[in-house]
């Protein structure tokens, strides 16, 4: 333990040994191709789902983590459009562009927004379901989905207003 | 197919398909039996999208808008071989798997989780040709099966935090109607207090008339013998009033607090009967509440706001009757500002309410601030983190400071504003009242100056009445919130007769057993063990393995929610409950004691123990020893969670606890982790004696621990994965528990040589 900057260092495969195919059950299989070593069966993972979306994605056979990969717009082409394509499935954070309405009623705060999803309404309850980091809003409905919003600074003028008493 | 039989097929009764999408898919679909429908929220491609998805008889059809178009995608049930539901972050997704491939059918988001489990539940038994009818399974039972605990089983709306009770649902009046029930059985006091109120009101309203006949009948016709009647009137009226006042007040106070007394202590008493599943889903610091806080804006609502209600509705309908009758012009000028002060203060209430919704924020972004840091100011200071916490706090209090400033902007302009409208119509009575008096109308002086009088009491209500509606729903709010928790059925059902020793053998089985909360996934799965009488069982496994909810399962802090959990060969639910918790002694990882003294605390579970019982148990725990060392011995008080003795401690008074109770069944959670080596010997030697002819199951973080265990059972992931004794594990090449084992002693080891 003399050298705790060398100890804090994270074993990042490196992306060029990094390939992963689909079949047609859906089933992802990581090989290395430095060891040649296959992992049927993979799942992929995010560290840091909000935050650092193409950074520190995990792969796992059975819950145990095989590789992890720093940041997998580095991969080569095939394996990053699968590895996009299946975050893009996985993790569902719409990101919120126009807040329309918040109207408080009875305690619930009901939402009307349009997100890079599509138009949608929710609601949340408490000023824990709301948590903002800078300019960054991160917002949790009453049945767990998760919404963002990049730089509510950046939101249409309307939108900064129907928003401001939540934030 | 009849858009009938569609819509009475659906998972969600509430749930409707598009008639226009009917009138798309009816040709195409033609004369197929319907077995299930539903829809989604989402497309495939994630977009938010209503998606259907329509089972028949032998095809499976799934129904995507595109471009305002419909995409009809179709398989063959015979060529489906399995389904599956996949839970990712934020959405799930059902996928069908045929010999060749599998195919993505459904997305949806959290919202349907709940009901996508049904869907894959109905569809397994369609592919197995199993009969069931969806009307009589899902329609007739509430949608609590449907969606989540978050909504409301009506109507699927959201519910509030912490809450039961749909919003929507609820009929206000009924809420209204409920609390005055409470009045009830003090009706007489309550009788009393609005005829003291009404007369105090009636008894404010003479002074002014008493003035008028002073100054034009005594004044005016110099009638000096008049003088000390109306005098004797005024003063007179001045007593009564003060003698209304403080009755009234007096009955005021009394109903009030015996309100909130019945209503906290029906309170208190309920929440004792609920099942730990309550407590689980809500914040301690919400529900103590609904004990002290909500109940006390119903009472603030009950005694005050209806009383205020009746007497300024009714001095304001007095006092225009009054002014009419004085003088019809006059009235009319009286009642010209009345508008804006309504409606002014309406628009102001509204805007301060935004306002004080952000105050409130960055009031508990500052609570939370200084909640996170004076508690764990032990870790602030070892990290040096108080420049850090300091400045964090500053742009807290700098957020708060101006939202204050904010409001009080706001306030500064209503209020003068507020005087100004009020002080128009007095100046328009002044100088319309002036001129009619000299001029020599029909108005004379005496009449004037009550009507000035009466005027300044006129606005006071018409300002308190735009206000009423927000504290009639802040009441009702916490009047909801108190009901939900009577209404909460206890969650463990099924209660039979009264309590009776069971003097159980001891004999678990888990058959078959899953377990989920609420909607998540299976924590469970499919546990099946028998625990013979008497014999001691050693619970492994990583964190998240599910230990702690499969003990939990026994005495029914939680029911199962697949499978059959058996006592002594009967059903646990079955039981009565506290008979069977009876039986059962549970030693927590971290032990809680009660406010009060040692012995107390020995004898939670046998209020009835005698003193030599509760020394001997105590004893038996190893605890005597360190008891004896306080100066007031047993006699100790333990404050506030047991503050002033160390974990080991309070471990060994928790032993103790369960050795008095003296239980057939014993569950010990991790009873030895959080102590030292030495205070682990004493507390191992104690539990050693405690599990002694009982079935013991014992959850054990220090793997040494269960080396005196009849059976070691591993769990990972929900499912039993290995099962043996000691050494049969440790013989099990590339075996869980022998990999345990073998960390934990690399560890030691690593300890000893540092």
């Amino acid at each position: 333990m003399n050298s705790t900057a060398h100890q804090m260092r994270l074993d990042f495969i490196d992306p060029a040994a990094v390939k992963i195919t689909i079949d047609g059950f859906n089933v992802l299989t990581y090989t290395n191709m430095e060891t040649g070593e296959v992992f049927p069966n993979v799942t992929i993972k995010l560290m840091f789902p909000l935050t650092q979306s193409a950074y520190f994605v995990g792969i796992y056979q059975e819950g145990k983590e095989v590789a992890l990969i720093e940041d997998y717009r580095k991969l080569d082409a095939k394996t990053r459009d699968l590895v996009y394509k299946i975050i893009e499935k996985q993790y569902f954070i719409p990101e919120i562009k126009r807040v329309l309405s918040i109207k408080e009623e009875y305690r619930i705060i009901h939402w009307c927004v349009v997100t890079n999803r599509g138009y949608q309404e929710f609601y949340t309850r408490t000023r824990n379901d709301v948590v903002v980091k800078g300019h960054e809003v991160y917002i949790r409905d009453i049945d767990g989905n998760r919404y963002i919003i990049k730089d509510f600074t950046k939101l249409d003028p309307t939108s900064q207003k129907v928003l401001s008493p939540e934030i | 197919m009849s858009y009938d039989q569609l819509n009475r097929k659906s998972l969600d009764k509430e749930e409707i398909f598009p008639i226009a999408l009917y009138e798309k898919f009816k040709d195409f679909i033609g004369n197929e039996e319907i077995l299930l429908t539903t829809a989604s929220n989402l497309n495939l491609k994630g977009q938010y999208e209503e998606t259907w998805i329509v089972v028949t008889e032998q095809k499976v059809h799934i129904l995507e808008n595109e471009a305002n178009d419909v995409k009809i995608r179709t398989f063959l049930l015979k060529e489906i071989q399995d389904i599956h539901l996949d839970h990712f972050y934020g959405v799930g997704s059902i996928q069908i798997i045929t010999k060749e491939r599998s195919y993505e059918i459904a997305r949806f988001t959290r919202k349907h989780n709940k009901k996508f489990y049904k869907f894959v539940e109905y569809f397994k038994k369609i592919l197995q040709n199993e009969e069931f009818d969806i009307h009589a399974e899902i329609h007739e039972r509430d949608h609590e099966s449907i969606y989540g605990e978050n909504r409301c089983p009506k109507c699927g709306g959201p519910l509030p935090r912490g809450s039961i009770t749909c919003p929507k649902c609820t009929n206000k009046s009924a809420t209204f109607r409920r609390l005055l029930t409470y009045l009830y059985p003090y009706k007489g006091r309550a009788l009393l207090m609005l005829l003291t109120t009404m007369t105090y009101s009636l008894l404010s309203l003479v002074q002014p008339y008493l003035q008028k006949i002073m100054i034009d009948t005594v004044i005016a016709e110099k009638r000096i013998d008049a003088i000390k009647w109306v005098i004797l009137a005024i003063f007179g009226a001045q007593v009564l009033g003060a003698a209304f006042q403080g009755l009234r007040s007096l009955q005021l106070s009394w109903l009030g607090e015996r309100i909130i007394y019945d209503m906290r202590s029906q309170v208190y008493n309920h929440l004792q009967k609920l099942g730990l599943s309550y407590y689980d889903r809500r914040m301690t610091g919400a529900i103590m509440n609904r004990v002290t806080g909500d109940t006390a804006s119903i009472q603030g609502f009950i005694v005050n706001g209806i009383q205020e209600i009746i007497v300024q509705v009714m001095s304001m309908l007095l006092i225009v009757f009054i002014l009419f009758s004085m003088n019809w012009k006059l009235t009319l000028i009286v009642l010209i500002p009345t508008p804006f002060i309504y409606f002014g203060t309406k628009l102001y209430s509204g805007r301060m309410h935004k306002i004080y919704h952000r105050v409130w924020r960055r009031r508990s972004n500052l609570s939370a601030v200084l909640g996170g840091t004076i508690p764990g100011i032990k870790v602030v200071k070892a990290f040096t983190q108080e420049k850090h916490e300091v400045d964090k706090f500053e742009e807290a209090l700098q957020d708060y400071f101006n939202e204050e400033i904010r409001a009080a902007k706001n306030r500064s302009v209503f209020f003068p504003l507020l005087s100004l409208t009020t002080s128009i119509g007095a100046v328009l009575i002044w100088g319309y009242g002036s001129y009619s008096v000299i001029a020599g109308g029909d108005l004379s002086l005496g009449t004037l100056t009550a009507f000035i009088g009466y005027m300044w009491r006129f606005y006071q209500p018409v300002q308190m009445l735009s206000n009423i509606s927000g504290q009639f729903q802040m009441a009702s709010t916490a009047a909801e919130r108190v009901f939900e928790v009577l209404d909460h059925e206890p969650e463990i059902k099924r209660e039979i007769q009264k309590p009776k020793p069971l003097n159980l053998k001891g004999e678990i089985i888990f058959k078959n057993v899953s377990f989920r909360y609420n909607n998540e996934d299976d924590v469970l799965k499919n546990i099946n063990l028998h625990i013979k009488p008497g014999e001691m069982i050693g619970l492994v496994g990583s964190s998240g393995a599910g230990k702690s909810t499969l003990v939990n399962l026994i005495p029914r802090f939680y029911e199962v929610t697949e499978g059959q959990l058996l006592i002594d060969g009967k059903d646990v639910n079955e039981y009565d409950l506290t008979a069977l918790r009876a039986e059962i002694g549970v030693v927590l990882q971290e032990p809680f004691l009660f406010y009060g003294t040692i012995a107390e605390n020995i004898a939670y579970g046998r209020p009835d123990a005698t003193m030599e019982e509760i020394v001997w148990a105590a004893k038996a725990a190893n605890a005597h020893k360190f008891i004896m060392g306080f100066p007031d011995g047993y006699d100790t008080l333990v404050g506030e969670r047991g503050i002033g003795l160390s974990g080991g401690e309070k471990q060994r008074i928790s032993i103790a606890r369960a050795i008095l109770k003296d239980p057939k069944i014993l569950i010990l959670d991790e009873a030895t982790s959080s102590v030292d080596t030495e205070t682990e010997k004493l507390i191992q030697e104690a539990i050693d004696y405690l599990i002694k002819d009982r079935t013991t199951i014992a959850i054990a973080h220090r793997l040494s621990t269960l080396k005196n265990a009849d059976r070691i059972v591993v769990l990972d992931n929900g499912t039993i994965v290995e099962e043996g004794t000691h050494d049969e594990l440790m013989a099990l090449e590339n075996g869980v528990f022998r990999h345990l084992v073998e960390i934990q002693s690399e560890i030691a080891r690593t300890n000893i040589m540092i």
